[in-house]
């Protein structure tokens, strides 16, 4: 206690000198030790009833300059490198550069302080391309990457510490890899100079079984092709995180003359020009065709399809409200049609009734990345009638025949074999067709929408807040800004379904992956880096369960200026188990009133925008009355748009 | 067991509704949130299965409504289930079942018409307008 006082008076004669100055490493650490030990003082002084001390030393806020550089925005200052010094970790920032990696996400260690480093300093400008985002839990770091992904349709990067960093994130990782999402995972090894208990080796093993493609090269020029692979594997189908474990010693390595190694993209799996002239005469030879479009890697992809579907006149089933890189949820031709007596079905990448053209299968890496036959996922078939999906997600049945290729890259092929068979015959009677599809589907959009609303207005005024209400308010403040809603809605009762308009590749992301609960306010981050730099806000009707597993991505949000509007769904408990437990006690026939143990969260409540304000979000709230909504949400949107994180805490019905 | 419901509502739809008194509408609240009614039918009765205004046929009366509470024990016992759970006499007395019954008819909701809601005037205008030029 004596040391303590002196290192008080110490750190508060400071304070009346009030000079800024610099510090060394040695008098920082000094003084930090000071002010924890006058917090400790003034606690326990207060705690004896003693007078508290007058004042306690601070560290000082940082300036905006120190901001700037932080954040990226300025460049540290020029120094004279090291005559004949190239790292090898600039050659791997440099390979991430050339493959158009923006961003990568990492919660920092030793095991790439190397990489690190060439990250923040090389390159002109240094830290842009990729920038290096700060995650303050690995699982975090790769909810990132999942929800930029799946915005972008194109991966970004995540960097992990050895064997502990891997397995915080295994979860996100499953997560990923479920929803065949592509991220490059590298993952720093050091085996000579830090705990043997943080090396192993084969690390990448822990998570093979739920990734594409690992690598653990032994060569620079090795890691920088391996780099390389890693970004093709994860972009080609079946899509998902890869992982390039590169040791310490490799990102060290003086790389002398040595070059990046030309890229050469991926291929990608199509189906041959007779299979497209085969499809080509179904489709036209068919009174009512119809295109079941699933999900697509790439924007470009929805662009081929909408041409599809309009060189038909065809009708269009689209999964936007299922998932990222679907079809234009209210475009013309998208809805049942005229009439639901089909008689030519194909799929893009999801089933129909003719022809399906999908990727291969993640099912098809099974035996490669599992001899263990660990089997996550395929333990077993889905057991039909036993809880359906809703119609929005269920999967149409399975096709005649199914084309293993990708539907993306295969379009065009398609798009091709139409164009050189169409005649004028076609032409009239498609032209005919597509006005029919037109008017049945906004006939049908109508009768969709008013029973819709007749459900929804029910509890509008009540409190707490009908969910059906915390989206509808929500949609005149959305609807003419560019946005994308990154967090699943399953929870929450889908109601954006039918009451926004999903037209943007990114307008939904779509589901956990795994169903893992934690994800959405990582997978908000990374759709919010996605959105940053694109004039794009993001919605994020988040959970209150999930936001407790990994709530320091709200201070990435902050720290980063990500443009995100989380709004609570508040219902203080895991309410999906709530309703389970009550089950299985009605089954088995005792203490139904006993079910709120371990499934809620009350006792005390928890303050979310409390929470957010610590992380530095801007926040408001708890809200219970419905007539405050509005309000809430111009300030939240006002202030996103601006680039800045805001949160809404809503107090809500269960579901 | 599919026509003693049908017939259940039959007498129901004919009969009037005893008023309930003030303490078992307070015991029916307390007893409904703390066997979970709450989780489906919303903490008033507005949630996404509503009961408030009588709009549930299983509380259009009394004993249909016990009886729809005493069904369903024995569906798919092992599987996870969000649906209705059965309560028995044993977990939830008749009495108190009867006080949740109490205060279940007489949650009002009063929500405001579809055409009063700008926001639903909104979306049905733009789908009208979409109606007349979809292309």
């Amino acid at each position: 206690m004596r040391r303590q006082t002196a290192l008080f008076h110490m750190s508060q004669r400071k304070d009346e000198d009030g000079r800024a100055h610099r510090v060394s490493r040695r008098s920082f650490i000094g003084q930090t030790a000071g002010v924890g030990a006058a917090s400790l003082i003034g606690a326990r002084a207060d705690a004896a009833g003693q007078d508290a001390p007058q004042s306690q030393e601070k560290l000082p806020a940082a300036s905006p300059a120190a901001l700037d550089r932080d954040t990226g925005v300025t460049a540290p200052p020029a120094a004279v490198p090291r005559t004949g010094h190239v790292p090898g970790s600039d050659l791997m920032v440099q390979v991430l550069r050339d493959l158009g990696i923006e961003y990568v996400a990492a919660n920092p260690a030793s095991s790439f302080e190397g990489l690190h480093e060439s990250i923040v300093n090389h390159g002109d400008p240094p830290n842009r391309m990729p920038e290096l985002i700060t995650a303050l839990h690995e699982e975090s770091a790769v909810d990132m990457a999942h929800g930029y992904a799946k915005a972008e349709g194109v991966p970004m990067a995540v960097m992990l510490h050895a064997t502990v960093g891997v397995q915080h994130a295994a979860m996100a990782i499953y997560q990923a890899y479920q929803s065949q999402t592509p991220i490059v995972i590298i993952v720093g090894r050091d085996d000579q100079f830090f705990r043997q208990e943080q090396t192993a080796n084969d690390i990448a093993g822990m998570v093979r079984a739920f990734t594409k493609w690992d690598a653990q090269p032994t060569t620079l020029e090795g890691a920088l092709a391996d780099l390389q692979r890693a970004y093709n594997e994860a972009i080609t189908p079946p899509r998902g995180p890869t992982v390039v474990v590169i040791d310490n010693s490799l990102q060290k390595e003086e790389a002398g003359d040595l070059q990046v190694p030309a890229y050469v993209p991926p291929d990608y799996p199509t189906m041959s020009r007779q299979q497209a002239q085969d499809i080509a005469s179904g489709l036209l030879a068919a009174d009512n065709p119809r295109l079941n479009v699933g999900r697509l890697r790439t924007p470009a992809g929805i662009a081929h399809a909408v041409t599809l579907a309009e060189m038909l006149g065809a009708s269009v089933q689209s999964f936007a409200t299922s998932g990222a890189m679907s079809f234009p949820q209210r475009h013309w031709l998208a809805g049942p049609g005229a009439s639901t007596e089909y008689d030519y079905v194909l799929g893009l990448e999801i089933g129909a009734q003719d022809v399906s053209i999908q990727g291969p299968p993640l099912s098809s890496m099974r035996e490669d990345r599992d001899p263990g036959g660990i089997g996550f996922g395929f333990v077993r078939e889905p057991v039909p009638g036993i809880r359906p999906l809703p119609p929005s997600v269920r999967p149409p049945s399975p096709a005649k025949e199914v084309v293993i290729a990708d539907a993306e890259a295969s379009l065009p092929l398609l798009l091709d074999a139409i164009a050189r068979r169409i005649d004028e015959r076609d032409r009239a009677r498609i032209a005919q067709r597509a006005t029919a599809t037109a008017k049945a589907n906004a006939a049908h959009r109508q009768k969709q929408l008013r029973q819709a609303l007749e459900v929804r207005r029910r509890g509008w005024n009540g409190s707490p807040v009908s969910l059906a209400r915390l989206y509808a308010e929500l949609w005149p403040h959305i609807r003419d800004e560019n946005w994308c809603l990154s967090s699943p809605s399953v929870f929450s009762s889908q109601h954006h379904i039918v009451l926004w308009d999903h037209d943007r590749p990114y307008s939904y992301l779509g589901s956990h992956g795994g169903g893992g609960i934690g994800y959405c306010i990582g997978a908000s981050a990374g759709a919010g880096l996605a959105a940053r730099e694109r004039n794009r806000i993001v919605v994020n009707i988040q959970c209150d369960g999930d936001l407790n597993y990994t709530p320091g991505a709200l201070w990435t949000m902050a720290h980063h200026k990500l443009p995100v509007l989380s709004v609570m769904h508040n219902n203080r408990g895991y309410h999906q188990e709530v309703m389970y437990l009550h089950y299985m006690a009605g089954v088995r026939n005792r203490g139904t009133d006993r079910m709120h143990i371990g499934t809620t969260l009350r006792e005390p409540h928890i303050d979310y925008a409390k929470l957010a304000e610590a992380y530095g979000v801007e926040s408001e709230g708890p809200i219970e009355d419905p007539a405050e909504l509005e309000a809430a949400y111009r300030r939240g949107v006002a202030a996103v748009k601006a680039g800045r994180p805001y949160l809404i805490d809503v107090i809500t019905q269960p579901r | 067991m599919k026509q003693s419901i049908i017939a259940a509502l039959a007498i129901a739809s004919s009969s009037g509704f005893a008023q309930a008194d003030t303490s078992s509408i307070s015991d029916g609240e307390a007893l409904y949130l703390a066997h979970g009614c709450y989780s489906c039918h919303g903490y008033n009765g507005t949630g996404r299965t509503p009961l408030a205004d009588g709009v549930s046929g299983i509380t259009s009366d009394e004993e249909l409504f016990l009886r729809y509470l005493r069904l369903r024990a024995d569906q798919n016992p092992d599987a996870p289930s969000n649906s209705m759970p059965s309560y028995s006499e044993y977990v939830l007395p008749d009495d108190d079942a009867r006080a949740i019954y109490a205060y279940v008819r007489q949650l009002t909701d009063e929500p405001p018409a579809v055409e009063d809601i700008d926001v639903f005037v909104e979306l049905i205008n733009e789908a009208e307008k979409n109606s007349s030029d979809p292309e």
